[in-house]
C-alpha cells in the first residue's frame, strides 16, 4: 500500500484515508518483544533482544532438532504468527550482525546465507550509520555495501570513525561478535514435550518430579548440587509460566526440590493455570555449586543442621527470602548500626558469642526512633508522652553518651544521651536526647527501644 | 541476698504455652515469651534453634528484634531465626512449619489477635509429635478458648533493685489456665539472664525496696 516507517501521518492518510492512528507505547512494545523472546526459547536456549524490534537467536547446534535451518525457521515463523506478528522477516547468517542487516534490509522475507554475497548487495542503510554519514556516502556515489567494501577501509576510517569500519566488518562477517543472551543457558536442564497437551495436576506434578530426578542424575555426574531450580511451563497457546525455588544448601535430591516446589505452588496467589494444557515442561538447575558428599555422623548434629536448612528453605519459599532473617553483629557503637539482618540461608555461626558481652541494650528496638515529648529537669527526664499515653518516670539511669562516628555518614541525631527509664507502672523504655544538629534546631527526645 | 526458689516453667512437658499481654504490657509479654523460650534453649543441645514468627502488625507495635539486646537478655541471636509475615494466616502457617521441625527448641508466635481453637490445636498436635515447645504471644489482651495448656497474663513489675546492668527483669504473672488447675494465682518472677532461669522475687512492697536502695545517679 506504499506505507513505510517514518512517513508523516498526513502523507499516509493521503494514500490510505481509512488509516487509524494509535499512540506509540514503548513499554507495551518492549513487553511484547520480551514475550516473543520467551517463545523463541523453545528453539534455542540462547536468545537475545535485537532492539528495537527484533530477536537474535544463536541456533548453533540446534537446527538438526528441527530438520535443518529451514525447518527451524518455518516452525519459528509459525510460532511468531500464532503469537500475533503479522510480518515476520527472518535471516539465518554466520554472524549476528549479518543476520540483522539481512532481516531488516533484504528483499526476501527469509534468507539463508553462508557467505557475504547477498549482504554485499544491500543498500548503505543496512550499515545503520547516522543520517549525515549516509548522506555523505550517497553523495560520493556509494550506494551498496559492496561499493564500500571494495574500497580500502582506511579511507572510511579516516572520513568517518573506526566504529564505521568495525560495523562494516561485522556486517560482512569478517568480524564475529556473539550475542549476549537474555538468560544464561543453565548448566543442567531437561525438558519433555508432549504429543497431547497435558492439564491434569497429577500428571504435571509427576512430570516435574521425573525431570527433577533427571536433573539430579546430571548433577551427580558433574559432582555438583543445585542451589536454584526453575520449572518452565509452556502452554499450548504460547503463554509461559516459570516457577523458581532456591535452596540454602546445594542439593540434588528430587524429593527436597519437589517439596519446595509444592510449597511454592501453594504460596502463589494465582495457581498454575494449564488452560488448554501444557505442551512442554522444562526443568533446569539455574545455579549450581560443588556438592560435598557427606557421611552420616554419629551424633545428631549434622542431621539437625539439615533439618534446619530445610525449614529455612520452606519458609523462604512460602514467604520470600527477605522475610526469613538471622541477625548478625556489626562492629559499631551506634545502636541501630550494631546489627544487620542477613538472609537466614546463610549458615549459622556463633558470631554473637564472639562479639562478647555488650552494654545494657533492649531486645526490641524501633528502626526509626519515635519522637516523644519529654519534661525533664537538668539531670533526668520526669515524664514523657509516647503513643498518646503519658508515662511518669519512676526511676531513670543514665545518661550513657553515644557520639556519632565521625568516620562515617552522620546518623542524623548527633551526640545522644541515652537513659533507661522505668515508668510508675513498671514499663521500661530506652530513650535518648539528641544533640542540636543541622537537622534539629533544639534538643529533641526520642524513644529508641523497649525493655521487657 | 537470700537464696531464691528457681521456678521452672517449661519443665512440665506442656507443648503449647500462651502469654497474654495486659493493657500496655506488650513488651513485657514479648519479653516473658522470649524468656520462656530461652529457658527451653538452656536445657537443649548446643545447636538447637529458635524460630520467632512475627505478624507484621505485632512487630510494628513492639519494635524489631535487636541482637545486642537479645544477647544481653540471655537469648542468643546466633540460634534465632526471625520470620515476619504480613497476615496472621501466614504467621500460623510459618509456626506450623516450625512446629514440625524437630531441630528447633521452641517456636515463638507473636500475633496481635487471638489464635482460635482449631489453629492452636493443630499447632499443639504438631508440637507434641516433634517435641518443640510453642509459645503464643498475644498482644491484644483478649482471652479466647483455645488449646493452650498453660496461659499467663503478663505485665511488667517494677524492678526491686535499681536499673543497673546486673538487675534482672521482673514480671508480674497471673495464671489464667493451668492443666493442674490452680488459676488466678498472681506472683512476681524475675528472669535471670545469666543462668537462663526464672527465680521467685522477694515479695516486698515496691516502695520499701526502693526506699532501701535509692536511685543510683
Amino acid at each position: 500500500m506504499g506505507l513505510t516507517p517514518g512517513m508523516a501521518l498526513a502523507d499516509a492518510r493521503a494514500r490510505l484515508p481509512k488509516l487509524r492512528a494509535i499512540t506509540h507505547e514503548p513499554a507495551a512494545d518492549a513487553a511484547f518483544l520480551a514475550r516473543l523472546a520467551d517463545l523463541a526459547l523453545r528453539f534455542t536456549p540462547s536468545v537475545a533482544l535485537d532492539l528495537p524490534d527484533g530477536l537474535a537467536l544463536d541456533i548453533t547446534g540446534c537446527a538438526h532438532l528441527f530438520a535443518g535451518e529451514a525447518g527451524l525457521a518455518g516452525r519459528l515463523r509459525g510460532a511468531l504468527q500464532d503469537a500475533g506478528v503479522s510480518a515476520v522477516r527472518l535471516a539465518v547468517a554466520p554472524t549476528p550482525d549479518m543476520a540483522r542487516a539481512l532481516a531488516r534490509f533484504a528483499r526476501a522475507a527469509s534468507c539463508f546465507v553462508d557467505d557475504d554475497e547477498l549482504v554485499r548487495t544491500l543498500p548503505i542503510a543496512a550499515l545503520e550509520c547516522g543520517h549525515e554519514d549516509a548522506m555523505a556516502l550517497k553523495r560520493a556515489g556509494l550506494k551498496t555495501i559492496a561499493d564500500v567494501a571494495d574500497r580500502p577501509s582506511v579511507l572510511f576510517t579516516a572520513r568517518f570513525t573506526s566504529a564505521f569500519s568495525a560495523k562494516l566488518a561485522r556486517v560482512l562477517g569478517e568480524d564475529d561478535g556473539r550475542i549476549t543472551p537474555l538468560r544464561t543457558p543453565p548448566p543442567c536442564r531437561t525438558e519433555r514435550r508432549f504429543a497431547e497437551p497435558i492439564s491434569s495436576h497429577d500428571v504435571i506434578s509427576l512430570t516435574v518430579s521425573d525431570l527433577a530426578a533427571n536433573v539430579g542424575e546430571d548433577l551427580r555426574a558433574r559432582g555438583e548440587g543445585g542451589r536454584a531450580f526453575t520449572a518452565t511451563f509452556m502452554r499450548s497457546d504460547g503463554a509461559i509460566r516459570r516457577i523458581s525455588v532456591e535452596t540454602s544448601q546445594p542439593t540434588r535430591d528430587p524429593a527436597v526440590v519437589m517439596r519446595l516446589y509444592r510449597d511454592r505452588l501453594d504460596a502463589l496467589a494465582d495457581p498454575l493455570d494449564p488452560g488448554f494444557g501444557f505442551d512442554m515442561i522444562r526443568f533446569e538447575a539455574v545455579r549450581t555449586e560443588p556438592f560435598a558428599e557427606s557421611q552420616a555422623s554419629l551424633d545428631a548434629r549434622g542431621e539437625n543442621n539439615d533439618k534446619l536448612s530445610h525449614l529455612v528453605d520452606r519458609l523462604s519459599v512460602m514467604f520470600g527470602r527477605e522475610h526469613v532473617k538471622r541477625l548478625q553483629p556489626v562492629d559499631s557503637h551506634i545502636p541501630e548500626r550494631a546489627q544487620i539482618t542477613a538472609l537466614a540461608g546463610a549458615a549459622a555461626s556463633n558470631q554473637w558469642a564472639q562479639a562478647g558481652e555488650t552494654k545494657m541494650r533492649p531486645p526490641l528496638i524501633f528502626a526509626r526512633p519515635h519522637s516523644i515529648d519529654v519534661e525533664a529537669d537538668d539531670e533526668a527526664p520526669l515524664s514523657f508522652r509516647w503513643r498518646r499515653v503519658v508515662h511518669h518516670v519512676a526511676r531513670a539511669t543514665g545518661p550513657e553518651r553515644i557520639a556519632d562516628e565521625w568516620w562515617r555518614a552522620p546518623s542524623g541525631y548527633g551526640t545522644r544521651d541515652y537513659y533507661r527509664v522505668e515508668s510508675s507502672r513498671g514499663a521500661r523504655f530506652w530513650i535518648f536526647c539528641a544533640a542540636v544538629t543541622e537537622r534539629t534546631e533544639q534538643r529533641k527526645w526520642f524513644l529508641h527501644g523497649v525493655f521487657p | 541476698m537470700p537464696t531464691r526458689n528457681v521456678c521452672k516453667f517449661s519443665a512440665d512437658g506442656a507443648a503449647l504455652y500462651e502469654v497474654v499481654a495486659s493493657p500496655g504490657g506488650a513488651s513485657a509479654a514479648v519479653g516473658f515469651g522470649l524468656a520462656l523460650a530461652g529457658e527451653r534453649l538452656a536445657s537443649a543441645p548446643d545447636d538447637a534453634a529458635l524460630l520467632w514468627v512475627r505478624e507484621a502488625s505485632a512487630a510494628a507495635e513492639t519494635g524489631d528484634a535487636y541482637g545486642p539486646g537479645l544477647a544481653r537478655f540471655g537469648v542468643s541471636p546466633d540460634c534465632l531465626i526471625v520470620v515476619e509475615t504480613r497476615t496472621k494466616m501466614s504467621a500460623l502457617r510459618a509456626a506450623l512449619e516450625g512446629a514440625r521441625c524437630a531441630a528447633l527448641s521452641a517456636v515463638i508466635l507473636e500475633t496481635s489477635t487471638a489464635v482460635d481453637l482449631t489453629a492452636s490445636r493443630r499447632l499443639k498436635l504438631a508440637a507434641e509429635k516433634s517435641g518443640v515447645a510453642i509459645v503464643l504471644i498475644r498482644l491484644d489482651g483478649q482471652t479466647v478458648t483455645n488449646a493452650a495448656q498453660i496461659r499467663w497474663r503478663v505485665e511488667a513489675a517494677p524492678r526491686c533493685a535499681n536499673l543497673d546492668d546486673r538487675s534482672r527483669t521482673a514480671f508480674r504473672i497471673e495464671v489464667l489456665k493451668h492443666s493442674s488447675g490452680i488459676p488466678g494465682k498472681t506472683r512476681i518472677v524475675e528472669w535471670d539472664h545469666e543462668r537462663r532461669c526464672f527465680v521467685e522475687a522477694i515479695s516486698l512492697p515496691v516502695a520499701t525496696v526502693s526506699g532501701v536502695r535509692p536511685l543510683a545517679a
